[in-house]
């Protein structure tokens, strides 16, 4: 991380050390650091190499500006005014610097709080830009319009194709398939297109060429991300013409895209490894039943999105006599609406990402009131300086001159450190990628987000910085002079800023680890649901067998792999389903969900079914309520034997015990169903911890209809070591050597997969409410000892006349508790309004939660309380002889 | 001369090439391992002070002795080489006037 930080430091010199010296700083510093033996010389190093740099930064970028003037001035005759105020300008840069560095304390404080407030902004403002603000790097970008509401019918895209207001009408479908040709099986995502699809999107070949129209005749044509090129085929040059075995069929290479070609991840769902053309002639595209297709399309020239949106209205009207999926449950014709894709990427995460943008304004605020405490402090402290100055005839212009270049200096050594602590913060950001953000692929820091950060640096260090720090220099220079021979109290007005910035930070803060507190505590919840299974010693191994054409191949091949998976030497017991729990949370596309009717009443229930192997119950260890699994004997029989969780038997039944030996029927194509209830099980939480149980059917995988891509086997071991998920790995490959096993996963894992937003949202508000309590703290602190040393005079004749020690003690510390009660009234408003922002985040926990606002009102007291009485104790011991003789 | 007295990371780095020819991180090395404190130079500041040099004529980039194309190595000019000397002959200068003259054992 240091020799990161550093190599981006050396960039922000000026141009002519960048091009002849930086390249060899850097690799000094990088061979400094790596032959320092210990910590300790690490830390040595990088305090002289980091220590050093703000001052050397801003003395060679004035030095490089004269040169640049006097550059300029070689090449014209005569004088120009500008040089002459530009050395103007330099002068008073230097003075400035050495009267910054003349207080370092001061200086670097400032420059801290700058750094950390403008470092946080900077991090969330570029990724904000980058996914919300920015224009699709896409040709076409503004014409783009996706057709929304999930996918469509092959039959439908092709209509939707003939529409007059949408041009180059392109859809994709993506799917896992088993690439066979290498040293293992591997498992590729495969994306389907039509022939407009990779131009649309700007698709560049690096190698070969895109798909045409001629390969849509015999669909054996793929092209390569340039990813899964250099991945799998380490970029081999003679690519091109190569034959690779995707699912059993032989497919020729034809071109390898460019790295930058990255299609709308709304379209796509996955990051697509592989691209071929659709195949139109697949019944599974000529149905009007599966929906599979996703489809983008450019507005014609001059065409509005409601022009389009009456376009494919009609088509939906005309569609609707043909099949009942083109129509709503009331017989109406489906409406599909238009949506510029722009909108919906990112539809998703503007929300989230607003709220993060909003809780690092927040900290900015806390950082800068902090800032506008420091500068009144500085300012008060040298009114007579500034009062000599002026009396000796400085204008108020050049004084306000100084000041400013004294802030805007500071601004801008903090902004730097704030865009450092933002390429830091902005790596362990997109390390986490709680959102899985689309267009995340390119976030960096770049000019604009430099311009940004250089900009708010500046413009809060003139408003936090020189606005306070202008208080000194109003008033006549008489009235000063007089007045600090007398040894300065604070004026009353002074005394109503300094307390209405207190207020100010202390609600501000409260805000923040309000929200902290309700974030962590639907953590906290998410983590405490009971499963519903034993999630220890349990790994688990999705798998997508293909080019099986009924039930009874795709048994045969799971029933063989679930026999050698079980044979591994640990394994204690193992089992296999259509999904495990905890697989897909969220809900998603995965499962099947039908309609059945239960009991001699018929009551109507649509539970999610679940296709398992006889001893999930027991692998999983799902405790059974009434009644028990079927053996694999019954597995066959009619009525087929099923389970239910409590939620159907509850639904349907009324109780868990009056489900047993009930009967559950299901019309179909396949005719009717009929289902016997074996047994009922606790409910579990299969779509994720945080997601409510539904009701669901659990039947033998025996029954499963028709053959599909995905299985998922669970095993239960002993204890795992080091080398079991290799040994599950192989016990698969050792009955099925074509079917890729790119996962094998404890159940932890799954679970931390599902609750990885939550943590993300509880770890990151709770480390801003943590620094926005210790800012607070600190300016409270600071602004109270500052205080207590201008009213020296006061307290120690306060204690001349008779004031005891304690009590002086006591007035103190009720000031500053006052005032922070004042702030923490106002935050908790505040806080009351801002959690609902937060409600769509929140589970199992209120927005208006007393626990967490209290909580966090009390824990702000406490820290303000601690915060007052230190310095308060330090003026109950301020010696009364001495503070009046001091004068 | 004017640049006298000189800062004494300029000092230093003179001294350490007037021995031999050196490149960047030879020269913080060698200050590293001569100086009694062991006093550590950043590469940024080291680089800056070596373009000041060369641009003042005390020191210049030694061709043909490139270990590595991408590390220049430096060298005194006699130029630089009067400066250090100026230097060094002043601060003898000042030691002699403030060591105690006759105090055998008494050394400052």
């Amino acid at each position: 991380m240091w020799r990161f930080l550093y190599a981006n430091l050396l960039r922000l010199f000026p141009p002519d050390f960048r091009r002849e010296d930086r390249a060899e700083a850097e690799h000094d510093f990088t061979r400094l650091w790596e032959s320092s033996a210990n910590t300790r010389a690490r830390l040595r190093l990088a305090g002289a190499s980091f220590g050093r740099i703000p001052w050397a930064l801003v003395g060679d970028w004035a030095s490089w500006v004269t040169d640049a003037q006097r550059r300029r001035a070689h090449t014209r005759t005569g004088f120009t005014t500008s040089r002459t105020s530009m050395s103007d300008i330099l002068r008073s840069i230097r003075h400035a610097v050495r009267g910054l560095r003349k207080n370092p304390a001061f200086s670097g404080s400032v420059v801290f709080l700058m750094a950390l407030g403008i470092g946080a902004v900077t991090t969330i403002f570029t990724v904000v830009d980058h996914v919300l603000l920015r224009p699709q790097p896409y040709p076409d970008a503004e014409r783009l319009v996706m057709l929304d509401q999930g996918s469509h019918s092959g039959p439908l895209v092709r209509e939707m194709e003939r529409l007059g207001t949408l041009d180059r009408v392109s859809s994709v479908t993506a799917t896992y398939v088993n690439l066979a040709s290498e040293a293992q099986p591997l498992r590729l995502v495969q994306g389907s297109v039509s022939v407009d699809f990779l131009g649309l999107f700007g698709a560049i070949p690096v190698r070969g060429r895109l798909l045409d129209a001629q390969d849509f005749d015999g669909v054996d044509r793929v092209v390569l991300s340039q990813d899964t090129w250099s991945r799998i085929w380490g970029e081999d040059p003679s690519i091109v013409g190569r034959t690779i075995r995707v699912d059993g069929e032989a497919l020729t290479v034809v071109g390898v895209l460019d790295r930058s070609f990255a299609p709308p991840e709304v379209l796509t769902g996955l990051d697509v490894d592989i691209w071929r053309p659709l195949n139109w002639a697949d019944p599974g595209f000529q149905s009007h039943e599966r929906w599979s297709l996703e489809v983008a399309a450019v507005l014609d020239d001059g065409v509005s999105v409601a022009d389009a949106q009456a376009d494919v209205d009609a088509l939906m009207v005309r569609m609707a006599p043909v099949h009942e999926n083109y129509r709503t449950n009331e017989g109406e014709a489906r409406s599909i609406p238009v949506v510029r894709l722009g909108d919906a990427t990112v539809r998703g995460v503007r929300a989230g990402l607003g709220l993060l943008m909003g809780a690092v304004t927040l900290l900015l605020l806390v950082a800068c009131a902090n800032v506008a405490h420091l500068f009144m402090a500085r300012g008060l402290g040298r009114g007579r300086e500034l009062a000599v100055r002026r009396a000796l005839g400085a204008g108020i212009p050049a004084l306000v001159g100084h000041l400013a270049w004294e802030s805007i200096l500071l601004g801008l050594v903090g902004g730097t450190g704030g865009v450092l602590l933002a390429l830091v913060g902005l790596r362990t950001f997109m390390g986490l990628n709680p959102e899985s953000l689309p267009r995340a692929g390119d976030i960096a820091v770049d000019p604009r987000v430099l311009a940004f950060a250089g900009l708010l640096s500046v413009l809060t260090a003139l408003v936090f910085g020189l606005l306070p720090a202008l208080r000194a220099v109003r008033g006549s220079p008489d009235a000063e002079l007089k007045a600090s021979t007398r040894g300065g109290t604070a004026g009353r007005g002074d005394r109503m800023l300094r307390h209405g910035l207190i207020v100010a930070e202390v609600a501000l803060s409260l805000v923040l680890v309000a929200s902290a507190s309700l974030l962590v505590r639907t953590f906290i919840e998410v983590q405490r649901q009971d499963p519903g299974f034993v999630t220890e010693d349990l790994w688990t191994i999705p798998l997508t067998p293909r080019q099986i054409h009924s039930p009874d191949e795709y048994r045969l091949i799971m029933d063989e792999v679930h026999q050698s998976v079980s044979a591994v030497p640990g394994v204690r017991s193992a089992s296999y389903g259509l999904t495990m729990p905890l697989e897909v949370v969220g809900g998603g596309r995965c499962c099947w969900r039908s309609s059945f009717t239960a009991g001699p009443e018929g009551v109507e229930i649509a539970p999610w079914i679940h296709p398992v192997s006889n001893d999930f119950f027991t692998t999983l260890q799902i405790q059974m309520i009434q009644g028990g699994g079927w053996s694999q004997a019954d597995a066959t029989s009619t009525p087929i034997p099923s389970v239910v969780n409590e939620a159907f038997a509850i639904a349907a039944f009324g109780s868990a015990a009056a489900a047993l030996n009930q009967r559950v029927r299901r019309e179909g194509e396949q005719g009717v169903m009929e289902f016997s209830v074996t047994g009922v099980t606790k409910n579990t939480r299969y779509f994720g911890l945080d997601a409510q149980p539904e009701p669901s059917l659990f039947v033998p995988i025996e029954f499963l209809p028709f053959p599909i891509p995905r299985s998922h086997v669970a095993v239960r071991v002993a204890a795992a070591d080091a080398g079991l998920a290799r040994r599950l790995q192989e016990a698969v490959w050792a009955v099925a050597p074509t079917l890729p096993a790119p996962i094998v996963r404890p159940m932890e894992e799954w679970m931390a997969r599902g609750t990885a937003r939550r943590r993300f949202d509880s770890a990151l508000f709770g480390t801003f409410g943590i620094v926005a309590l210790l800012l607070a703290a600190g300016g409270l602190y600071g602004t109270l000892l500052y205080m207590a040393g201008q009213r020296r005079r006061e307290l120690a004749i306060r204690q001349a006349l008779g004031a005891s020690r304690q009590g002086i003690e006591r007035w103190m510390l009720r000031g500053g508790v006052l005032v922070a009660g004042v702030g923490v009234a106002v935050g908790l408003v505040a806080s009351w309004g801002a959690s609902r922002l937060l409600e769509s985040r929140l589970w199992g926990v209120e927005a208006s939660d007393p626990v967490a606002l209290l909580g966090a009102a009390a824990a702000l007291l406490v820290v303000a309380t601690v915060a007052s009485w230190l310095p308060a104790r330090w003026a109950g011991r301020t010696d009364p002889m001495e503070a009046l003789q001091s004068e | 001369m004017s640049h006298t007295p000189l800062a004494p990371r300029d000092l230093l780095i003179l001294a350490v090439l007037a021995d031999q020819p050196r490149h960047g991180y030879g020269i913080i090395k060698a200050v590293e391992d001569r100086s009694v404190h062991g006093v550590l130079l950043d590469p940024a500041n080291l680089y800056r002070a070596l373009r000041r040099m060369r641009r003042d004529g005390w020191i210049e980039e030694v061709v043909g002795q490139r270990t590595d194309p991408r590390k220049r190595t430096f060298g005194l000019t006699p130029e630089g080489r009067t400066v250090l000397q100026t230097e060094v002959r002043r601060l003898e200068t000042l030691l002699a006037t403030v060591r105690p003259t006759s105090a055998p054992g008494g050394g400052v």
